[in-house]
């Protein structure tokens, strides 16, 4: 008994330590990588001038001047104007906003439920963890894009609801990588270690469990972002989703369709931004995924 | 600018005629069916109506099929789903392709007149709601079916059964003898004979039991057309009835059948509607937008071999401002002038339509039947930001201190009319938020007092003002009993309205009545109508509309009709 | 084997089940009543409460539930459409073609063009082709489809004339809609079969392989390849759920007639029978796709040929494996 608690202690600072020069290690490898850091750097740029929005955007986003609509990209309006005047560039900016946020916060959302169920299910087991992945395979059995449409038609459309719409239908991905992650460690003699120490299942799932599935949730969570910011995206252009005249980058180029042989340029930079965005998160997802883990390709 | 079109053609939905008395004549002997009924067999194009000058030496051979039939192809912004009277198809394809095949008792010209299709001749009780109809005795359906009093019957019954917003104005039809049937009406409003006997189409019984559960998509019916190809989503095909019941000389405006075949293509986008035009894919296009219809017209880049016709679109954009308890503009007559007076609808032309529209003068538009010429002198909410913020002033809200939503749904034109409205107000000092939403939202919330200030929306009028005035306006129309979409509890303008509509109270003063207090009220206005532009191959010379508002090919004029 | 099989098909039934079940009760929350929208503006109560005992609306969940259930999958019967009254089973069985030309195809010209690419970049390793090709390849994943669809229309059909901007009126209507599709799913299994290819390549057994003086050429070929290959099976798979939905989108841009517009249509129009419908549709027909994937990978993985033809059960956990991707 006794040397078996003399063991616990002293496995545990061991993994811990590992642990932290195990990311080290993964941090370094993804600071050499340097499409990673161009990756980064891009959406972080794109982050910074959203939020900046307010403050370096020349014009209002929802400032008309009909006399001037149309106008090819200038000096005065450097991406142009649209269809009532408004200038572009202005609602690129602030477009960035709108469409960045509903990435982030579904996959936020979406990451804290996922990780709940499928820390459940994986710790569990059992009966338990057949029916939520049941479940889960309900889920996935519907192509993605058409689940997020049906929520999002249940739900409506408008900002928040389309947040929740994406979350909804990006669970399944982060339940399973949790799942997976914690069923490989489940076995460990750590989780054993802590188990018989009298560690509540709880304090096992936070403590040891989480911080070692960190990698892979982050990876997936990388990934999401980027395809969250698609899917809004294709969600305005088909109508549902946010709608114009907020100038979510989506809806810019819905709105832009009736304009494609006389004004292309108004289509050509939210799908620039767009792309952007996401060739930089997956660049960085990339990186991310090669550097915690060298030989996890999926 | 761009230059307008030199030779405007006024189709047969830009009425000239503005009739100052009543829309409809009616005898007042209620039992001879010899002089009653205004309505009129002959072609009712208006006066004015310029046909293209037509080139002799046009070769019109690429319209002509193997079998030496022509052939015209034009276009829909949706596919039809269905052509069964009961049910709902798609307002686009049907406009477009269903006026050709089905027909009702009587329809209306642009003026609002009636005209005979099925029926022959009414006639009028004195109370008003009792009409006894007379068909012709000699009217078949593409299938050989005779078409008699128990059809008639039938197809009133089962479209009221099905809930048609206009069954409702009736009570019941009733057979008199073979071709005589009674229609029991429950509403003496002005309009509503027409409205009931436009609205219902008529078929055979036999063709609806025969066909089983395919009548809306092998439709069977008496107009001077017939379907005979259907790719759904993608293509339609009527060919020219050569059994059509109607006598030549008797043919009503909408029997023409000026081309043997017509094709429709499903095409959406302005866009792809222009490339079709330009790559021979098609030979007409209604209501193209202005931008691309710019190409056509005369110096634009493809203009050659098409010509473009304009003509107002009868559509009117309409504000309405909500008057309940409790909301912030009720009992505010201040701020609801300055609201209205803060709008420039020149502007609001300019910005949404590119100047490409007629701004209102009143709750309507001018082609309306019974509109009065005198309102296009008077002043109608006009644009004066100084007056505005007086009133606003006056209604004791400094400036950004209210609030209103303005609600409408995700249409082009009125969500521009939406953010032109809240730049305006602005100006003004009232702040505005946009609620916009689609449709099925938009329709049921357009009924809940709490979910708007302003409403934008647009409708169009078939027959005299006053018939959409009550569509809009009546407290009996709707359920919660209040002056519609304005939500006023106003019983001068009930009285009024009521008086103005009520058949044997009609007169230019009552109507003109409605309109002075409506006006008075600020509690709707008209917008502007837009200019619309449809561009057709140089083989047609003369244009057609329908006036539920589309292209009505089979009425057009081409060249293979005068060469 | 047999066995295998006929676990992955049963399986199949409680998923398409709660698949039906999942998508009914979303319905049941949409707001709007399509009885007052049918109707239209100044039905009274009285009408829109008979419309919508007509409908069925009128009984309790549970029961409406049920119904429905029962029609689907003992008559195959989706009802009728709200707004048309056509019958949706009719509807779905005439559009289904289209959608599925769109899916298959670019899934076919995806897998043709991507995982050649992608191997080859992975054998070529760190060489210019290899960074040329991932590096298109990452944008191709990252341009949303719809807008790629639209710049191709703005080439080849406003500027080239060479194909029709919409519409499938004759056949060359499906080849700007296939290949913008495609390239999603042909990026992505680029970037899959290079890392599946790259993982092969550094295996024990290409090691020894090369250490025995077999050929680059045999070693690629004969002994990488073929294992390479079998996890790209299942991502092929997966990527087609991504054109399958992404069909919705395409279809809108082109104006296709295929259940996607039906199903956008039918969504703004509150028409609750033709969304179930078409999502069970898409669902089932994936849901089969998908096992016949997995039946595929089943028979040409040898792991789990061994695991199920063999008579022991070995519990292996095999690195990198993932159930159902």
């Amino acid at each position: 008994m006794a040397d078996k608690n003399a063991a616990a202690t002293v496995a545990a600072p061991v993994k811990t330590s590992k642990t932290q020069s195990e990311l080290g290690a993964a941090m370094a490898r993804l600071r050499k990588n340097k499409s990673a850091m161009i990756g980064l750097g891009l959406f972080l740029f794109l982050a910074l001038l959203a939020i900046l929005a307010p403050y370096i955007s020349p014009y209002g986003y929802a400032t008309m001047n009909p006399a001037e609509k149309f106008q090819l990209p200038s000096v005065r309006h450097w991406f142009g104007t649209d269809e009532y005047g408004r200038d572009v560039f202005s609602r690129i900016l602030y477009g960035g906003r709108y469409s960045l946020s509903v990435g982030l916060l579904a996959t936020a959302f979406a990451m804290c439920v996922g990780v709940i169920i499928g820390a459940t299910a994986g710790y569990y087991g059992g009966q338990i963890d057949n029916i939520i992945m049941r479940f889960l395979d309900i889920f996935q059995a519907i192509p993605m894009m058409l689940l997020t449409i049906v929520i999002s038609a249940a739900l409506g459309s408008g900002f928040d609801k389309t947040i929740f719409a994406l979350a909804i239908s990006h669970v399944p991905d982060f339940a399973r990588t949790l799942r997976a992650s914690i069923m490989s460690m489940r076995d460990m003699e750590y989780i054993e270690a802590a188990e018989a120490i009298g560690c509540g299942t709880f304090r096992q799932i936070v403590k040891y469990i989480l911080p070692n599935s960190f990698a892979p949730l982050l990876v997936t969570a990388t990934m999401n972002v980027a395809n969250t910011v698609l899917l809004t995206a294709s969600l305005s252009y088909i109508g549902l989703g946010i709608q114009p005249p907020t100038p979510e980058w989506g809806a810019m180029l819905s709105a832009a369709k009736g304009f494609i042989r006389n004004y292309p340029y108004l289509l050509i930079f939210p799908g620039l931004f767009i792309a952007t965005t996401v060739l930089g998160l997956n660049m960085f997802g990339d990186g991310l995924r090669d550097a915690l883990d060298p030989r996890l390709k999926d | 600018m761009k230059k307008q079109m030199t030779s405007k053609v006024l189709s047969v939905v830009l009425a000239a005629a503005l009739l100052a008395g009543c829309g409809q004549s009616k005898t007042t002997s209620p039992t001879t069916s010899a002089a009653a009924g205004s309505s009129q067999s002959s072609d009712t194009r208006p006066a004015g109506t310029e046909a293209k000058p037509v080139d002799q030496d046009y070769d019109y051979s690429s319209h002509l099929t193997s079998d030496g039939r022509t052939l015209i192809r034009a276009a829909m912004a949706s596919d039809p789903g269905t052509y069964d009277p009961a049910a709902f198809g798609s307002i686009d394809g049907l406009n477009a392709t269903a006026t050709m095949m089905r027909e009702s008792l009587f329809e209306r010209d642009a003026n609002g007149n009636l005209i005979n299709q099925i029926a022959k001749d009414y006639t009028v009780d004195d109370d008003n709601l009792t009409y006894h109809v007379e068909i012709y005795d000699y009217v078949y359906d593409t299938a050989g079916n005779h078409i008699t009093a128990d059809d008639i019957v039938f197809c009133f019954t089962r479209a009221k059964e099905n809930g048609f917003n206009s069954t409702s104005l009736y009570d019941k039809v009733t057979k008199d003898d073979d071709y005589n049937v009674t229609l029991h009406l429950n509403n003496t409003a002005m309009g509503v004979f027409a409205q009931v006997v436009q609205v219902v189409q008529i078929y055979s019984q036999k063709a609806f039991v025969d066909a089983g559960d395919d009548f809306g998509t092998k439709p069977v019916f008496t107009g001077p057309y017939k379907l005979t190809q259907w790719v759904t989503g993608t293509s339609i095909r009527m060919e020219k009835n050569e059994d059509y019941w109607q006598k030549e000389e008797l043919r009503n405006i909408y029997a023409a059948a000026n081309v043997d075949i017509i094709d429709f293509y499903i095409i959406k986008e302005a866009a792809q509607l222009a490339i079709a035009l330009e790559t021979d894919q098609i030979d007409m296009v209604y209501n193209m937008s202005s931008l691309e219809a710019e190409r056509f017209m005369e110096g634009g880049s493809s203009s050659a071999g098409f010509y473009v016709y304009d003509f107002t679109n009868r559509q009117s954009q309409l504000m309405y401002l909500n008057v309940a308890k409790g909301n912030v503009l009720s009992d505010n007559l201040a701020l609801r002038k300055a609201v209205m007076h803060s709008i420039d609808i020149n502007g609001v032309i300019d910005g949404v339509v590119n100047g490409r529209g007629i701004a209102c003068k009143t709750f309507g538009n001018d082609m309306i039947s019974d509109y009065q010429a005198a309102w296009n002198n008077e002043e109608y909410f006009d644009y004066d930001p100084e007056l505005a913020k007086k009133y606003l002033a006056e209604s004791g809200y400094g400036k950004g201190e209210v609030t209103l939503r303005i609600m409408t749904t995700n249409d082009e034109v009125r969500s521009g009319i939406a953010l032109m409205l809240q730049a305006y107000m602005l100006e003004t000092g009232i702040n505005a938020e946009i609620l916009t939403y689609e449709n099925a939202l938009f329709n049921t919330y357009k009924y809940d007092e709490t979910q708007f200030d302003i409403l934008l929306e647009s409708t169009s009028w078939n027959g005299p003002t006053v018939t959409t005035w009550r569509d809009k306006f009546d407290q009996r129309y709707f359920e919660n009993g209040k002056n519609g979409f304005t939500f006023a509890e106003d019983s001068k303008l009930q009285e009024l309205l009521a008086e103005a509509l009520d058949v044997s109270t009609y007169s230019a003063e009552g109507v003109n009545a409605f309109h002075q207090y409506l006006k008075e009220q600020a509690y709707a206005r008209g917008i502007f109508n837009q200019i619309s532009y449809s561009v057709t191959s140089d083989c047609v010379v003369g244009y057609m509309n329908h006036r539920v508002g589309a292209l009505f090919p089979a009425g057009c004029t081409y060249v293979w009709n005068v060469q | 084997m047999g066995r295998y099989i006929l676990k992955r098909i049963l399986w199949l039934i409680p998923v398409i089940l709660g698949v039906c079940i999942f998508i009914f009760t979303i319905m049941y929350f949409v707001p709007g009543d399509p009885a007052a929208l049918l109707l239209g503006p100044g039905a009274t109560a009285g009408e829109i409460a008979v419309k919508r005992k007509e409908l069925g609306l009128d009984h309790s969940f549970i029961i409406r539930l049920l119904d429905y259930m029962k029609r689907v999958f003992l008559h195959f019967d989706f009802g009728r459409s709200y707004t048309t009254g056509n019958v949706i089973t009719a509807e779905l069985i005439q559009r289904f073609p289209k959608t599925a030309v769109i899916g298959f195809v670019s899934m076919f010209l995806a897998i043709i063009t991507g995982v050649p690419l992608g191997i080859n970049a992975a054998v070529k390793q760190n060489g210019l082709a290899d960074r040329i090709c991932m590096m298109l390849a990452l944008v191709g994943i990252s341009v949303p489809v719809f807008w790629l669809a639209m710049m191709m229309v703005i080439v080849f059909s406003l500027n080239l004339r060479w194909l029709p901007s919409s519409g499938v009126a004759s056949w060359t209507g499906y080849i700007l809609p296939c290949v913008a599709s495609s390239f999603g799913g042909m990026a992505g299994l680029a970037r899959q079969s290079r890392s599946s290819m790259l993982e092969v390549i550094r295996s024990d057994y290409i090691t020894t392989a090369r250490a025995k003086g077999l050929s680059e050429r045999d070693v690629i070929y004969r002994h990488a390849l073929p294992n390479a290959l079998i996890p790209i099976i299942t991502i092929a798979g997966n990527k087609l759920a991504l054109v399958f939905g992404g069909s919705v989108v395409i279809e809108n841009v082109f104006s296709i007639p295929g259940i996607g517009t039906y199903m956008v249509n039918a969504v703004n129009n509150r028409d609750y029978p033709v969304v179930q419908g078409s999502v069970l549709f898409l669902a089932v027909i994936f849901a089969a796709v998908m096992v016949l994937v997995d039946l595929v990978y089943a028979y040409v993985d040898p792991r789990i040929k061994a695991r199920y033809i063999g008579s022991q059960k070995q519990k292996t956990k095999k690195r990198g494996e993932r159930s159902h991707g």
